[in-house]
């Protein structure tokens, strides 16, 4: 026996115990809780945080938890949305809107804020799913619900147009730097902060993908017609995944709000951020649990790097994000995470070649 | 209708061409024929209109407890159109189905599904990149919220169809055989007390055809009624109770395989058709 194939045995016998998620969530979550340090580690005398600094690593997991949340509904259920920026606005002009005006708390905002979007994913979802909007004609219909709101919220003197909101002072709500006013004066508890909302998306997932939910969601993805004639009541559970997705996607919006100074229609309701939104789920692997997290630090680090590195040209890191696009939905729809068993089919092949012809 | 005015003598049965809401059906069962159980699904007067085509022309039909119905014709004689009906793929556009003597016509498939109908699909709907045992565990949670039940649910069934050795295989990956099986695992998770299998043995060797009637025989013994599609003559006159043949959306006969094969409407539509032995 090999020593990959004893690494791969034990790998197995671990992979079949029931301790064996936990382990591995701590182990991810280690990880990323341990990255700010490491990327200050000196290696050849070059710091990694030259290349990866704090704000790009908060910024991979601020897109590493909204296309958590975005996978809930198109990756689990299969209603591909592409106008997950709607819940996200809402997120933050929500929270923004209540705190500069009414001085509501940032953390009362933002659930507020999220029972709003779960509202108005239910209102698209109902609308959508009830004239059978499927595949390309439903994407195209959050889209449009998605622009409809960057076009409201721009005309709109209440929301303050096309200016938007710039974040108060914690001292304007009542509050002091600190958890309790969501705001520091340094990027490091950012960093943790979002790193916790993406372990609490990504715990809601798990929930989901191990209870009868997620196993409708699927079945609904999968075949829908198949699914009812088991007693499957698609068009609630189509509703119940795009409501929680939006609710959590508006609490991204939301951090969005709370960790960048100013919040505009264009910058939030942007038609790009709808890409930005789900585009690491596609990439890492739809439908899966570490999908979007593995693809946020694929496409969003190197666009980030792009855009800095070669600032005078305009608009590269949309075009990176097209190319990953692209590419992925050609040559690997089921995104890199599913390239090991991939790797592992392709080598059971070549060896059973090997073994037919010996 | 109860089923003693559905099973009620008429001698002219076949000539009763004009629609008369209190005399029975052209295809009523014979005087001769009398059919133990209660009735579990009572189709009445069912018709399907395709804008400009009429698929299904008032059938009428029933299956009681523990009965194994064939339903045959020539191909477009409406019998995948009659299943679809049955089940809520799409509602009647006219009559009645009764489940238990509840009205089903009309409700959506999942809530029929509850109620206790499963179908197959003719060409099989596996639900692909779920392993085979998710596929079985989506019907069996009609019945119980914990995976852990639904698990024990799906294996048991996975065992009468013979697929728990493939359990955690992607569904997918199935040659057109064990989908087949499988599809048949998935219905019956739901537990059904009436099953509609729609051509779930076209394409089968012969000696998985000789198993799945071996399972239709075992389902019927739990109880579970059964009402078959089917274009494998041999195999469905050996295994029904009963047969109904439709011909362009009407039902044209209905009785023991043996009376039906003889009946000249059922030859006149199968001409050259089929031999049967019967």
């Amino acid at each position: 026996m090999s020593a990959i194939e004893s690494v791969r045995d034990r790998y197995r016998t671990f992979d079949e115990q029931r301790y064996a998620p936990l382990v591995k969530g701590v182990a991810l979550f280690g990880l990323l809780a341990a990255l700010p340090v490491i990327i200050e580690i000196d290696v050849a005398g070059m710091e990694l945080a030259a290349l990866l600094s704090l704000k790009v690593l908060i910024l991979t997991v601020i897109y590493a938890y909204t296309a958590q949340s975005w996978n809930i509904m198109s990756g689990y259920t299969g209603q591909f949305s592409f106008g997950h920026a709607a819940f996200f606005g809402i997120g933050a002009y929500a929270t923004q809107k209540l705190l500069v005006d009414f001085a509501v708390n940032p953390w009362v905002g933002m659930l507020v804020a999220g029972v709003l979007a779960a509202g108005y994913g239910l209102v698209i979802g109902a609308l959508s799913f009830r004239f059978k909007l499927q595949g390309h004609y439903f994407a195209l219909a959050t889209l449009a619900f998605a622009e409809l709101l960057r076009f409201v919220v721009t005309n709109m003197s209440e929301l303050r147009g096309a200016n938007g909101y710039f974040k108060p002072f914690p001292r304007d709500y009542g509050a002091e730097y600190g958890l309790v006013a969501f705001q520091f004066q340094n990027d490091l508890p950012y960093y943790y902060l979002i790193v916790g909302f993406l372990l609490v998306v990504t715990l809601v997932s798990w929930v989901i993908k191990n209870s009868w939910v997620g196993l409708y969601f699927f079945a609904i993805r999968e075949d829908e017609r198949a699914a009812a004639s088991v007693g499957v009541p698609s068009f609630r559970y189509k509703l119940i995944g795009v409501a929680v997705s939006a609710f959590f996607t508006a609490l991204g919006g939301a951090y969005w709000s709370m960790y960048f100074n100013t919040i505009r229609p264009d910058t939030v309701f942007a038609l790009f951020k709808n890409v930005e939104l789900l585009l690491p789920a596609v990439v890492g692997g739809p439908g899966t649990l570490l999908g979007p997290i593995v693809g946020s630090f694929i496409v969003t680090p190197v666009s980030e790097i792009a855009r800095t590195t070669f600032s005078d040209i305009n608009g590269l890191d949309r075009i990176i994000y097209g190319a990953f696009l692209v590419a992925i939905v050609i040559y690997s729809p089921r995104g890199v995470v599913s390239w090991p068993s991939q790797a592992r089919a392709l080598w059971k092949r070549v060896r059973g070649d090997e073994e037919v012809s010996e | 209708m109860s089923a003693d005015e559905t099973n009620a003598p008429d001698a002219d049965a076949e000539s009763a061409d004009v629609p008369d809401a209190d005399a029975p059906r052209s295809d009523s069962p014979d005087a001769d024929i009398d059919r133990d159980g209660e009735q579990i699904l009572s189709v009445e007067g069912v018709g399907k209109r395709f804008s400009g085509l009429q698929a299904l022309d008032d059938v009428d039909m029933t299956v009681n407890r523990g009965e194994i119905i064939g339903l045959i014709g020539p191909n477009g004689a409406g019998k995948t159109t009659l299943f679809n009906c049955i089940s809520g793929a799409f509602p009647p556009t006219s009559g009645t189905v009764r489940l238990d003597g509840e009205v089903i016509s009309g409700l959506p498939a999942h809530k029929i599904a509850r109620a206790g109908l499963a179908r197959t699909f003719q060409i099989t709907r596996p639900l692909e990149e779920l392993t085979v045992v998710e596929n079985a565990m989506v019907g069996a949670h009609i019945h119980t919220r914990r995976r852990s039940e639904a698990r024990e649910i799906a294996m048991e069934n996975l065992e009468f169809v013979g697929l728990a050795d493939k359990a955690e295989e992607e569904a997918g990956e199935l040659t057109v055989g064990a989908q087949k099986r499988l599809e048949l695992a998935r219905a019956i998770s739901t537990r059904p007390e009436i099953l509609l299998l729609d051509e779930i043995m076209a394409g089968l060797t012969p000696s998985e055809s000789k198993q799945m009637l071996d399972l239709f025989r075992q389902l019927r013994e739990r109880g579970t009624s059964l009402l078959i599609i089917e274009h494998d003559m041999k195999a469905i006159m050996n295994i029904s109770d009963y047969v109904k043949v439709l011909d362009q959306g009407k039902g044209i006969a209905f009785g023991a395989p043996e009376t039906v094969v003889e009946d000249d409407r059922v030859i006149e539509a199968y001409i050259g058709g089929f031999d049967v032995d019967a």
